[in-house]
């Protein structure tokens, strides 16, 4: 009966912060990791927009970790005014509603294979970060990357 | 020190790639898995002397099991107890029962409570689903929601939002021994990751003087992830022969063991910094040994001083736990630590058996326990790269059920400093006191508390491709428990005790890939009340990538002794790894361990005889390692 009743107190207590906690679910990773990601995003976009300020429609990504560690990006509300999407997530299939010519950088390799809007992949894989773009969305959306990206370029999805 | 170095190397990172506009893409993409490592979020170098064991070090080493990390530890060695479990013990001594050492898996101790050890059952817990391994070592260890450690292994599982893989892994031994591992870790909608991990092991030992000390192992993790909210549950199962187990003349005639612990935690950190971190979690542990001879048996919980021909003891644990602590930024560059810690346990023994005069015993014993434990650590960074710790604990446990209460405080302070010259030093004190557990208290009730403290200097020079440690200190201990075989019950030493101990540690980076590792140290006990063991140790590891082959070289030595007039030769254990890459989705892999069949051997005393043996054997494995 006490170890029951315990188990109880102990359920409604991780009930309890479950609820709490979705309230204060913050940033997980490091500001120097967040920095750098922001820092590779600014990279590509520019190398890809060929700009020096760029507009960015942001999908399933916290935007405050561009508005905090980039002077590259400016966020936009609309994606057909966008230079480049940068989506984590694609809830409610919002990607179909943008335009078809706004290049888009996957932050998981599962959006690069849903969507043919996304040129390229910038995503973590057995604990190391990866970088690939697709040669033959690269050629669609009449991109050309600089040399030093030709070791990410892959001819196909894996 | 570690943090200032740590935030050292990540604010040149960022400073590095916020000055060069053209920095290319590989060279971010390099620095960024540099700062996503978990181990430079987790290391907290304030807490002891800390080693830690990378992703990448533990898969060149091919270490699937903790036992392989383990052994390569300076003033430790892995030590096979009675039982044929892989106990982690000071080199000095050669207990077969040691209550110091605590493991963790991410927030979650893994512990006994009648035995006080994580040994009995996770020695060889897998680690296919383990990023990193920090070992500290000292006993300044006490914020991590921790009982009293001499040593404190922390075992963080991969994120699996940087893994989103699935893993296979097969390993086959030249004898019966197996292992099949497979752990799948994924991030998917809305915050939400998770990881499941499953493990089927044969370990098979050597046969020594006919005893037996193979096991079987099932072991099943999950954890899920939501936000900032980490659930975990576990299961690790042993089936096991039982070795020498306590059968007083060494030969036991027959016996075996089955043991279980499963396990659930929930944490989180709360607020916007992270400051607050909450920890609950449930323990439930059922234990099982049969033991049988005819010249006599302690039974695996020597509640009394019966000797039995037959014993059959059962053993049903639980506890429920609680952490809470908080931090607080101040004046800036200071950050004072709270915290509390709440343990509810209980275990119920049961004992059948017939004693060596022929008459049946049943023995039960229900044995309830409150520990409680507050405490507040202050941690100040100066500008003269003074970095100062102070901290202490008060931790009281309750035994309602007629043992004696103990309550008592842990102090500790630490120093470390950067000089010029890239020289730094740490100096570190502290008083402690080690409870007892109810396997002593059960055996011995008047048995007190063992109390100790320690002095430890470290004097660090870094050069741009090495680094070289000088370290020595002493240690005082007052009431040392250890078991009197002549009487068969837990005593306290009648002599304090205290020995000093010297080390050098040395890394040298010599390619992009390669690394060597040389640690040596000494122990010289002031007294020989104690049986000793090794006094002298030391250990010469090289990593390196050729190719696609990762290669590991590991030596381990340990002294001989002498006991009971016995020379023990000195233990050398070889262990050699080279792991081939045929593609990114697959590797073969081939290890040998203690190669030239000289690990040390250990002293197991009888009532009229002592044997020796080795704790490891020669083995060579093969594995295959996919992903997919």
């Amino acid at each position: 009966m006490k170890s029951c009743i315990k188990n109880i107190i102990s359920l409604v207590l991780v009930v309890f912060l479950l609820a709490f906690t979705k309230v204060y679910a913050q940033i997980e990773k490091l500001p120097e990791e967040i920095q750098l990601e922001v820092k590779i995003l600014e990279k590509i976009s520019i190398d890809i927009s060929k700009k020096d300020k760029v507009n960015v429609f942001v999908l399933g990504y916290n935007p405050k970790y561009l508005r905090k560690y980039s002077k590259v990006f400016k966020i936009v509300q609309d994606c057909s005014i966008a230079d480049i999407i940068i989506a984590k997530e694609n809830d409610d299939n919002i990607l179909a509603q943008c335009p078809r010519n706004v290049p888009g950088i996957a932050l998981n390799y599962a959006l690069l294979k849903e969507d043919e809007i996304f040129i390229g992949a910038l995503f973590w894989y057995k604990g190391r970060p990866n970088l690939v773009f697709i040669k033959s969305r690269l050629e669609k959306f009449r991109i050309n990357l600089p040399k030093s990206y030709s070791k990410f370029i892959e001819e196909r999805i894996w | 020190m570690g943090k200032t170095f740590k935030k050292l190397v990540l604010s040149l990172l960022t400073m590095t790639c916020s000055t060069q506009a053209d920095e290319s893409i590989s060279a971010l993409l390099e620095k960024y898995e540099k700062a996503g490592k978990l181990e430079y979020k987790t290391v907290q170098e304030g807490e002891g002397h800390v080693i830690v064991f990378s992703r990448k070090d533990l898969d060149r080493m091919q270490a699937y099991t903790l036992k392989d990390v383990l052994k390569t530890i300076k003033f430790y060695h892995l030590y096979s107890d009675r039982y044929g479990n892989n106990i982690f013990n000071y080199s000095l001594l050669f207990s077969h029962y040691i209550t110091t050492v605590r493991l963790f898996i991410n927030n979650h101790e893994v512990s006994t409570l009648i035995t006080r050890t994580p040994f009995s059952l996770w020695d060889n817990i897998p680690l296919d689903n383990i990023d990193h391994i920090e070992i500290y070592l000292g006993e300044s260890a006490i914020k991590f929601g921790n009982e009293y450690a001499s040593v404190l292994i922390k075992l963080y599982t991969k994120e699996p939002e940087k893994e989103n893989a699935t893993n296979l892994r097969l390993t086959k031994d030249m004898k019966k021994g197996y292992a099949v591992s497979i752990f799948d870790a994924r991030q998917t909608k809305g915050g939400i990751s998770y990881m499941i991990m499953l493990n089927q092991s044969k370990i098979d030992r050597k046969t020594l003087d006919r005893l037996s000390r193979d096991k079987r192992i099932n072991y099943g993790y999950f954890q899920f992830r939501y936000h900032d909210v980490l659930i975990e549950a576990a299961q690790m199962k042993k089936k096991s022969d039982i070795f020498l187990a306590t059968s007083l003349d060494n030969d036991l005639d027959a016996g075996n063991e089955d043991a279980q612990h499963r396990y659930f935690s929930i944490s989180t950190n709360l607020f916007s910094d992270k400051s607050l971190k909450l920890n609950f979690s449930f323990d439930d542990i059922r234990y099982r040994a049969y033991e049988r001879d005819e010249n006599g048996v302690l039974g695996c919980v020597p509640n009394s001083r019966l000797i039995f021909k037959l014993s059959d003891t059962e053993i049903r644990e639980t506890s429920h736990n609680f952490f809470i602590q908080k931090s607080f930024d101040y004046r800036e560059n200071n950050q004072l630590f709270l915290a509390a810690i709440y343990k509810n346990r209980e275990a119920l023994i049961d004992k059948k058996g017939v004693l060596i005069t022929n008459s049946p015993v049943f023995i039960k014993n229900h044995v309830y326990e409150d520990y409680l434990s507050f405490l507040v650590q202050n941690e100040t960074r100066l500008k003269n790269n003074m970095f100062i710790v102070v901290g202490m604990r008060y931790d009281r446990y309750d035994r309602p059920s007629g043992f004696k209460d103990m309550n008592g405080f842990m102090l500790k302070a630490e120093i470390v400093q950067k000089l010029k010259y890239d020289i730094y030093y740490k100096i570190f004190g502290g008083s402690f006191f080690v409870p007892t557990s109810f396997m002593e208290v059960l055996n011995n009730p008047n048995l007190r508390k063992q109390k100790n403290k320690l002095i430890t200097v470290e004097l660090e020079k870094r050069y741009r491709k090495s680094d070289v440690i000088f370290a020595f200190g002493k240690t005082y201990i007052q009431n040392g428990v250890y078991f009197d075989v002549s009487s068969l019950s837990f005593r306290n030493l009648d002599e304090d005790v205290d020995f000093t101990f010297y080390s050098v540690y040395a890394k040298f980076k010599f390619s992009d890939t390669g690394k060597i590792l040389i640690d040596a140290f000494k122990i010289d006990p002031s007294e020989t009340v104690l049986p000793f063991s090794s006094r002298e140790g030391a250990g010469l590891h090289v990593f390196e990538n050729i190719g696609k082959i990762d290669f590991y070289f590991g030596l381990i030595y340990r002294s001989g002794f002498k006991f009971n007039n016995v020379s023990i030769d000195d233990g050398v254990d070889l262990t050699l790894s080279a792991r081939y890459r045929v593609n990114d989705k697959l590797y073969i892999g081939i290890r040998g361990e203690n190669l030239l069949d000289k690990s040390l051997k250990i002293p197991y005393v009888g009532i009229s005889n002592v044997k020796f043996y080795p704790t490891l054997d020669k083995k060579i494995y093969i594995s295959l390692v996919s992903s997919f």
